[in-house]
């Protein structure tokens, strides 16, 4: 198992790389918690790579490289990453095996 | 004095305790604020350098993440400092501000002049009247001669002999005298 | 949450940002940086911003607004020929701002024409920097008054941009540049833009950007060079001025000419079946009036700062229309030296305000010790007897700013007092620029000449000003009510903010409350559900104080204070926080001892769509 990227992600991806100005910058996913909020995945660029990190490429020619941290990766396996843009909501969709309730939004789930 | 928010005792802007930003003091001495030597004689440089110091604690760039109450003592602090150096960085202003305590004139237009240099004045005119130019030329000089008169007055008060009682008058006369140099020469000539 | 810059152009803006270090610019789908600063109202009340508005504007020449910089925070009577040579119709009932009208739709005001282009860069921010920036550091002209700056402030707001600073556009550009080379001395910065013009004086010295002197002219740019060769371009085809459209479509053509004619010889105008070919020395001839006009504001600026042209250590050109050959040719005479042109004169300035606005989040990687001081750029004063000002804050003052000035009343218990301010550098108010009238009241009733009332007057890192008095001996605070010659109130920027819900519906007031009380929902529900499942995890004490801030939420979230829901909903998931860790630390715990992820799932206390999930 793994993360899987669909291919409108990696569009999307390659063209906000362009709209940054930052081609060469990985994206990262991964999830964060404060208190009982509970968990929300993130996504952002990171021009540098943590050793830690695992790395996965997609795409065809020009490639997109996803990072997850380690911690992040326990509860991110096997996770589908998707772009909806769509009238009502626009955004990277997670489909996590491991959460059962994902809020709205697609951006939180619970633990 | 003690931190307004974490009642710790502080020295100087910025709380070392909790980086709460302090409000500024009270009195707005131009020398305490930038913590410089209270002397007439005192370089660009040195105020510049002082300035610095300072302004790099309380500035408000350094607050744009801060409550709004830092941010609005900061801007107050930044506020004073830019005047206080302004104040010292021209040599009339600070000499006022030694002598007086304050930095511009107490009355609108200065002390009143002595007569008998008014009188002088009136004499230097009649002379542009017939050489075009004795005006300004009379002025200049003079205008020499009052700053080495201030400056001679505060080398013996930073000495400690010496009085500040004349400063007021001679600042006022120095005024009058550039006044007369910028005036044109004397009509139709 | 990062914080970005935007340059707010005459013809262009951009918005930067830095990340990983290093500002850079956000591009649209066509990779290009510049948003042109065009808006078209369509009658549907859909809103058309940049290029397409632009390029269109030959076909709605009544819908279609540009330049309109030139218009902040102006009155009607002062800008009656920019409307004329932009062919807009001005609401003129109305004496304090401009308002253009648009046919089938209430009239726009600059304000609202300039917020459309700042919420598109506000939208091109939250889609690449995924969410709300934090601040906008904006830059205005360094010779904008203090109407003008408080027009662009109204407009961020009404595009749901916090505005941390407004930045002056050479102090940003000299900023980029100053970082970028690690340079110390004294800089020129020459921007000329498309309807403005600024030179600043600065110095560079241990981490300090002090701005010595600047000067400018809000009304001189390359549009006047479009101007100028337009009519050249009419008069040599036997054309007269013809209607709007016409105008329109020959702007965009001598426009796209005098690009050409940088680098090329010379270049063909069509319009109206015609061909016109213009060379590059009758550009140069035709343009070189205004070009002169900007050496006087140099002049100018080097006088205040004290120093000559040989003194200055570098020149910086900022702008588009530091392009045109002429313009470098007679700056390089100007100042005795070759400009520096290695940075984008179309981005330095927003590159430069994203560096500010990122060393203003306090944690900035670009320069920890960094202190910009900048200065105000006309004089303020009172109007006095006889109509004459007192100045109270000479030009170039490093700002903030602030002076007092001690004022008596005329007669037996007078209880107000008018003060007029006016901004500008001329002897007689008439010539100056009024700012505001302050009507004090309120004022203790006391014979004529006793009361000693104390009127503060701060300029604030914005370069806006703001007044305080107080009647020293009985300490009673005068209210001060401002009314100002220009620019909008309070009033209407409460009514724009309502009609930007109305037409867009992405009002971020609204929207964020509505979401800041999702999110509070969201907490308290976790909480609840947390605290009773794991009851046995907390430590002694930590219950009460959870207790307490999820009651203060509570409460919160049936008021419309935003931010105080948004401040406790983060207090609350802070106070939980380590709670939250020892849940998450055992979970992962029973995850790491290789039972499968449904079993951890369970143990997560998750509703269990898959489970018979991989192994984790």
């Amino acid at each position: 198992m793994a993360i899987e990227v669909s291919e409108r992600a990696v569009a999307r991806i390659k063209e906000l790389a362009m709209k940054r100005q930052t081609p060469d910058a990985f994206f990262r996913i991964g999830i964060r918690g404060g208190g009982c909020s509970g968990l929300s995945y993130f996504v952002d660029f990171s021009e540098t790579a943590d050793p830690k990190d695992k790395v996965f490429e997609f795409g065809a020619s020009e490639k997109v490289k996803v990072l997850v941290d380690r911690k992040s990766y326990l509860f991110l396996n096997g996770t589908q990453v998707d772009w909806k843009s769509e009238l009502m909501k626009t955004g990277f969709e997670f489909h996590n095996p491991l959460a059962g309730r994902t809020c709205s939004c697609g951006e939180s789930f619970s633990v | 004095m003690i931190c307004y928010t974490c009642n710790e005792a502080v020295k100087g802007p910025v709380c070392v305790g909790c980086t709460a930003l302090q409000p500024p003091p009270f009195s707005l001495d131009p020398f305490v604020l930038l913590g410089v030597p209270r002397r007439y004689h005192l370089a660009a440089a040195q105020v510049d350098e002082a300035y610095r110091t300072v302004a790099r604690r309380v500035h408000p760039d350094k607050f744009a993440a801060r409550p709004a109450v830092e941010r609005r003592m900061s801007l107050q602090w930044t506020a004073a400092l830019n005047e206080a150096r302004r104040v010292l960085k021209d040599p009339d202003r600070r000499a006022r501000m030694l002598a007086t305590g304050q930095a511009e004139p107490r009355e609108k237009g200065g002390p009143k002049l002595d007569p008998t240099f008014l009188a002088e004045i009136f004499e230097w005119r009649e002379q542009d009247e017939e050489t075009p130019g004795a005006l300004s030329e009379l002025a200049r000089e003079r205008e020499a001669e009052l700053r080495v008169e201030l400056d001679t007055i505060f080398v013996a008060w930073e000495q400690g002999t010496g009085d500040l009682t004349l400063v007021e008058d001679r600042l006022a006369r120095l005024k009058y005298v550039t006044g007369l140099i910028r005036e044109p020469s004397a009509p139709g000539s | 949450m990062a914080n970005i810059g935007i340059d707010l152009g005459t013809t262009n803006s951009l918005v930067a940002v830095v990340m990983s270090g290093k500002a850079r610019c956000l591009l649209d789908e066509t990779a290009n940086p510049l948003l042109p600063s065009a808006v078209r109202y369509e009658p549907d009340g859909t809103v058309v911003v940049g290029r397409a508005a632009r390029d269109e504007a030959a076909a709605h020449p009544e819908r279609t607004f540009t330049s309109v910089k030139r218009f902040m925070g102006r009155a009607p009577a002062e800008c009656k020929a920019d409307a004329a040579l932009f062919r807009y119709t001005m609401d003129e009932s109305e004496e304090r701002f401009v308002r253009f009208s648009v046919p089938g739709r209430e009239p726009v005001t600059p304000v609202e024409v300039s917020a459309e282009v700042l919420k598109v860069l506000r939208a091109r921010a939250i889609e690449c920097l995924f969410g709300e920036p934090g601040g906008a550091v904006i830059t205005v002209p360094a010779y904008f008054d203090d109407a003008q700056r408080q027009a662009t402030k109204d407009a961020a707001r009404i595009a749901g941009l916090e505005v941390l600073r407004l930045l002056n556009e050479p102090t940003a550009a000299a900023i980029a540049y100053g970082l970028d080379k690690r340079e110390t001395g004294t800089f020129a910065v020459y921007d000329l833009g498309g309807g403005t013009f600024d030179v600043s004086i600065l110095e560079l010295n241990d981490g300090i950007f002090q701005v010595l002197a600047t000067a400018g002219d809000t009304h001189l740019g390359g549009d006047d060079f479009d101007r100028a060769l337009g009519e050249h371009v009419l008069a040599k085809a036997g054309l007269d001025r013809r209607g709007d459209a016409d105008h329109r479509e020959l702007l965009l053509a001598v426009e796209a000419a005098k690009r050409q004619l940088t680098d090329a010889e010379q270049a063909t105008v069509s319009i109206g079946g015609a061909a016109v070919t213009v060379t590059r020395a009758e550009f140069d001839a035709l343009i070189r009036p205004t070009v002169e006009r900007t050496g006087a504001a140099c002049r100018q600026a080097l006088g205040d700062a004290k120093l000559t042209a040989d003194k200055i250590d570098a020149v910086v050109l900022v702008g588009g229309s530091t392009r045109v050959p002429l313009v470098r040719t007679y700056v390089g005479e100007l100042f005795g030296r070759v400009p520096y042109t290695d940075l984008d004169p179309d981005q330095v300035v927003a590159l430069g305000a994203a560096m500010q606005a990122d060393i203003l989040t306090g944690s900035s990687q670009l320069s920890d010790d960094l202190l910009l001081l900048d200065v105000i750029p006309l004089s303020l004063g009172l109007e006095v007897m006889g109509g004459v000002v007192e100045k109270f804050i000479p030009r170039c003052s490093t700002i903030p700013f602030s002076q007092s000035q001690t004022f008596t009343t005329h007669v037996d218990n007078q209880t107000a007092l008018d003060l007029h301010i006016v901004q500008g550098d001329r002897e007689l108010a008439r010539d100056n620029r009024s700012l505001g009238r302050f009507k004090l009241s309120g004022l203790p009733r006391l014979p004529a000449g006793i009361p000693r009332i104390r009127v503060e007057f701060l300029v604030d890192a914005d370069g806006i000003l703001t007044v305080h008095a107080k009647e020293e001996h009985t300490g009673i605070e005068a209210r001060t009510e401002v009314k100002p010659s220009y620019g909008l109130s309070e009033d209407e920027i409460e009514r724009m903010l309502e009609d930007s819900i109305d037409h867009a519906e992405t009002d971020v007031d609204v929207r964020l409350l509505i979401e800041a009380r999702v999110e509070a929902d969201g907490i308290l529900t976790a909480v609840q559900k947390a605290l009773s499942v794991d009851v046995a995890l907390l430590l002694p004490g930590e219950q009460a104080v959870i207790d307490a801030v999820a009651s203060a939420l509570q409460t919160a979230m049936t008021a419309e204070d935003r931010k105080r829901i948004a401040d406790l909903s983060h207090k609350l998931d802070e106070v939980t926080a380590p709670f939250a860790q020892r849940r998450i630390e055992r979970d992962l715990t029973l995850a790491l001892s290789g039972r499968d992820a449904g079993e951890v799932g369970k143990q997560l206390g998750l509703k269990d769509r898959t489970a018979t999930g991989e192994k984790a």
